[in-house]
């Protein structure tokens, strides 16, 4: 029986390269993670699912809330969500009818964020708070405020949240062309070197 | 006087052969994968946002992915030769290619740039969330529709499909496992001195897979583009059903990079139906406590990693094991038994899949029908989630029957009847734990992908 041989240290050199290309990709993306905010009390880390919103698209958010002077989880905290509003950037400032939630409303138009305890098919963190089904009905910087209450105190804290359109990216679409065209003119250009 | 039966030869039937050798073999497969794909591009990339709603996610994860390994497994690389990424490949390279020849570095570590790549995708997947966001599924058929382009502008036949697609180790693999294989008479083609179905002629390019017919000992590179069943002079083709596996048996060559990807397909396939499971983010949480990492892709990473090394490690350990009674150097013998796990990998990449394909199959009616504007809800199973479970189980265990009988096979062939158990022993310990771990996997009901 015949064999390929191959060094072995070309095999561990893959596999190495590999391995530190997995560990470097999550590095990355572990440091575009979330958002974090000190409000009051609080230290709160905000989390969006996809972490890029496309207009009405659902997605989820989660916030991790955390006793800023102690770093403790706050369990049993009121959490709101209040209405999201476009900052000015989208030339729509104050428009604050443009979310939807999956939880009903209170009296000041907010809805509460469900804790990860009374969330039975997920297991979170202590202090994780979440509100699944929210969508904005349209592309643009938008200001989410959260209101939280608990033994520590009451605070509001202001997280940007950058929805984006859901059409075809024309920024990828253009530059995989781009490199098409490049290769396509050293391709022309080989061959005429060729013959 | 004996005469050895001769293997039943499909293109000895004479429609079926007009029809290899016809204009529309392979192309009237080819056009409708084409259109397909044209719909599939457009709609990933700028199609709704919601997989749910979106046909291409539809039907590249619930119809394509899931069917693929049954395309390997009955009709070999059939599937790469209707692909639609081979016809660009081909129709790029007739109008613009500079017909290069393939770099050293490209023919010399191809499989393990596959092997590679595909390790990455998968990995990806589950970071990114590819099979969930069709603008992801856009964004990786676009990328690959790139690199088949460029491949196909700078070299020569197709390149891409032989050395660079992901999916080639893979579909190479499974096809070798495979009941159909495309074969050249030896003693016909010593007398041929044209070698058309390497070269071509004037009607029919040559192999695009690189291949030599006559010099072919399994399916690994071919596709059944039928290039050679149209240019051979003398017939010398033919197309012949055989056992599952059975290439395995007897073969004479053993790649240390197809067994790698065979082992490592185990984890790989492993995590995929772990990740499915119910029970999943609980697990992945006390992994994250139990390592103090708070970054849940991070220890995701680290269960990726530890699913793909411990297979690798188990079958290197089975190889150290099995050392004693053959003598041979550990990295021989785990090349050559590599393969064995290779019906495992197949039946549970099926098994798994199955369930996408029966369980959510209608999505893709549904978001076809969306195209058109119409809207169409209900339920997406085809038949009840036992059924569908039952199915598993009679795949993994044929599965795992068929990696210990190759196993077992492997040693008889190259050490001999009286030393086969012993020397095969270790492995088939290390696939009979496989297989019930897979089988262990089926029990949980699985969550969907749309």
């Amino acid at each position: 029986m015949n064999f390929t041989r191959k060094p072995m240290k070309k095999i561990l050199l893959s596999l190495s390269l590999l391995l530190l290309t997995l560990v470097f990709a999550t590095n990355t993306l572990a440091a575009t993670g979330g958002l974090e905010q000190d409000a009051g009390p609080y230290h709160v880390t905000m989390q969006t699912t996809p972490e890029n919103l496309m207009a009405n698209q659902a997605g989820t958010m989660t916030m991790i809330i955390k006793n800023k002077a102690t770093g403790q989880p706050v369990t049993g905290a009121k959490v709101m969500m209040m209405p999201s509003t476009m900052g000015s950037s989208a030339g729509n400032s104050g428009n604050m009818a443009g979310m939807d939630m999956s939880s009903g409303m209170d009296k000041q138009g907010g809805s509460p964020m469900q804790e990860q305890a009374s969330m039975s098919s997920m297991a979170m963190a202590p202090g994780t708070y979440m509100m699944e089904g929210m969508s904005f009905n349209q592309p643009g910087q938008w200001n989410q405020a959260i209101t939280i209450s608990s033994s520590l105190g009451n605070s509001t804290v202001n997280f940007p949240i950058t929805v984006g359109k859901p059409g075809p990216n024309y920024v990828l679409i253009g530059s995989v062309a781009g490199a098409v065209v490049i290769a396509g003119i050293l391709a022309a250009f080989l061959k005429k070197k060729k013959r | 006087m004996s005469t050895k039966k001769q293997p039943i030869n499909f293109l000895n039937y004479p429609l079926l052969k007009r029809f290899f050798k016809s204009f529309f073999y392979p192309r009237i497969f080819q056009w409708i994968t084409v259109l397909v794909f044209g719909v599939i591009m457009v709609e990933t990339l700028a199609g709704p946002t919601n997989v749910g709603e979106n046909f291409g996610s539809a039907a590249t994860w619930v119809l394509w992915w899931p069917l693929i390994p049954f395309f390997f497994f009955l009709l070999g690389r059939f599937w790469c030769g209707i692909c639609p990424f081979a016809w660009v490949s081909d129709l790029t390279q007739k109008l613009f290619g500079a017909n290069l020849k393939v770099p050293k570095f490209i023919r010399k570590n191809g499989l393990w740039i596959i092997d590679i790549t595909f390790i990455f995708i998968t990995w990806s997947d589950h970071i990114w969330g590819i099979v969930e966001s069709p603008r992801g599924t856009g964004t990786l058929l676009l990328l690959i529709l790139a690199g088949v382009m460029v491949s196909a502008l700078l070299f020569e036949r197709r390149t891409w499909c032989r050395y660079l697609c992901f999916l080639g180790s893979l579909s190479g693999n499974y096809s070798r496992a495979g009941m159909l294989e495309l074969r050249a008479d030896k003693e016909t083609c010593k007398t041929c001195n044209t070698r058309d179905c390497y070269k071509g002629n004037d009607k029919t390019p040559g192999c695009p897979m690189f291949e030599f017919p006559m010099a072919m000992d399994n399916n690994a590179n071919c596709n059944l583009c039928g290039n050679c069943i149209k240019s051979c002079p003398h017939d010398s083709i033919r197309l012949t059903p055989r056992k599952p596996t059975s290439e395995f048996w007897s073969m004479s060559r053993a790649h240390f990079e197809e067994s790698f990807l065979a082992i490592v397909i185990v984890g790989i396939v492993f995590v995929q139906n772990i990740t499915m499971l119910d029970f999943y983010p609980n697990f992945l949480k006390w992994v994250e406590l139990t390592l103090g990492i708070a970054n849940q892709d991070i220890v995701f990473t680290i269960l990726f990693i530890f699913a793909m090394t411990t297979p690798v490690l188990l079958l290197f350990a089975a190889t150290a094991f099995s050392k004693r009674s053959t003598g041979e150097t550990i990295r021989n013998a785990f090349a050559r038994f590599g393969y064995a796990v290779i019906p495992l990998d197949l039946a549970s990449h099926m098994a798994h899949n199955l369930f996408h394909l029966l369980a959510e199959g209608k999505a893709t009616y549904y978001t076809f029908m969306g195209l058109f504007g119409v809207h169409v809800e209900g339920p997406t199973s085809f038949i009840a989630d036992p059924t569908i479970q039952i199915m598993q189980y009679f795949l993994v265990i044929a599965g795992t029957l068929g990696s210990l009988y190759t196993a077992y096979r492997i040693a008889k062939n190259n050490y001999g009847v009286s030393k086969a158990l012993s020397v095969a022993m270790p492995y088939l310990a290390v696939i009979l734990l496989f297989g019930i771990l897979n089988y262990l996997t089926f029990t949980v009901r699985m969550t969907m992908r749309m």
